[in-house]
């Protein structure tokens, strides 16, 4: 019978392990897992009343959680990261689109630049986490600044042109800089 | 100037699983009990949880199988044992072993004088 504390020692240990195993092959972490569980239960079960410095023994005769990670198959880890990796997100396809909306509609700087700065804050967000198709992200994150720039410039050059219609149109400010030109 | 470990854990990765499934030739054994065979040997296992890795690994490509089975002192173990596929890459690297570790050892006396 083992006391709460070596309880907690193993369970801080499998837990570690555990996470550090998140991304590989799930049937393959499970295994390994379940393997190193096993080795310490039949380890601490050949000691009558293990103490904590036994369970701490077994353990220290395992080895650092990171060094078996390591030398999990990190071939086939490495294979399903990049294969998510390539795979580029629904979402990110969508900012994109969404982004390239923004730059085309920037005559319509109202709309185009409130868009623009959407996609770009999400692409951004989105690029600097651990996401695949990091560079779609970028690229949409990059489309949403050109377009918020761009809606800026359309934006300062109607409103000067708004106000340099003449002294009637002073001081009136349209809803809408179009169809102050039109008018 | 103190050596590198790179050689050693380059030698170890090579020959570890041809040592992994030796010790499973004579009879089905667990995972404790070839860490024990292999941990006087720190050469070879230097930290018994990288075996379990090897394990699984050595499983998937199917050189070994793993059954459980009731013990009279712990909890059911896992026994690995090797498949005809293990005993033959064993008795590969068996026959190829012995010539090419007398190659290596005359090559570096030959170098070193030692």
């Amino acid at each position: 019978m083992i006391t709460t504390h070596s309880q907690d020692l193993i369970d801080a240990y499998v837990s570690d392990l555990r996470r550090l195993l998140r991304g590989a092959d799930p049937a393959e972490a499970s295994e390994i897992e379940q393997s190193i569980t096993e080795h310490i239960a039949e380890a601490l079960s050949q000691i009558e009343s293990p103490s904590a410095a036994d369970v701490q023994a077994v353990l220290g005769r395992l080895g650092p959680v990171e060094r078996i990670v390591a030398d999990a198959d990190v071939q086939l880890v490495r294979v399903s990261v990049t294969a998510a990796d390539t795979r580029t997100p629904a979402s990110a396809i969508a900012l994109l689109a969404l982004g390239g909306l923004a730059l085309v509609t920037t005559p319509l700087w109202f709309f185009a630049g409130p868009l623009g700065l959407v996609v770009a804050v999400a692409g951004f967000m989105a690029a600097g986490g651990k996401t695949g198709a990091r560079r779609t992200y970028q690229v949409a994150g990059w489309l949403g600044v050109a377009a918020v720039l761009v809606a800026v410039v359309f934006a300062l050059f109607l409103t000067a042109t708004t106000t340099s219609v003449g002294p009637g149109a002073r001081g009136r400010r349209p809803r809408c800089p179009g169809v102050a030109l039109r008018r | 100037m103190v050596a590198s470990n790179a050689p050693l854990t380059q030698m170890r990765k090579g020959v570890l699983e041809f040592c992994v499934l030796a010790c499973m030739a004579p009879a089905p054994t667990y995972g404790l009990e070839i860490a024990q065979k292999l941990g006087v040997h720190p050469e070879l296992l230097a930290s018994e949880g990288t075996l379990y890795p090897l394990l699984a690994r050595l499983r998937r490509q199917g050189l070994v199988e793993s059954t459980w089975q009731e013990s009279e002192v712990g909890p059911p173990r896992r026994y690995y044992q090797l498949t005809a596929a293990g005993r033959l890459s064993l008795r590969g690297f068996s026959e190829a072993w012995a010539p090419f570790s007398a190659a290596v050892s005359d090559v570096i006396q030959e170098a070193t004088g030692q």
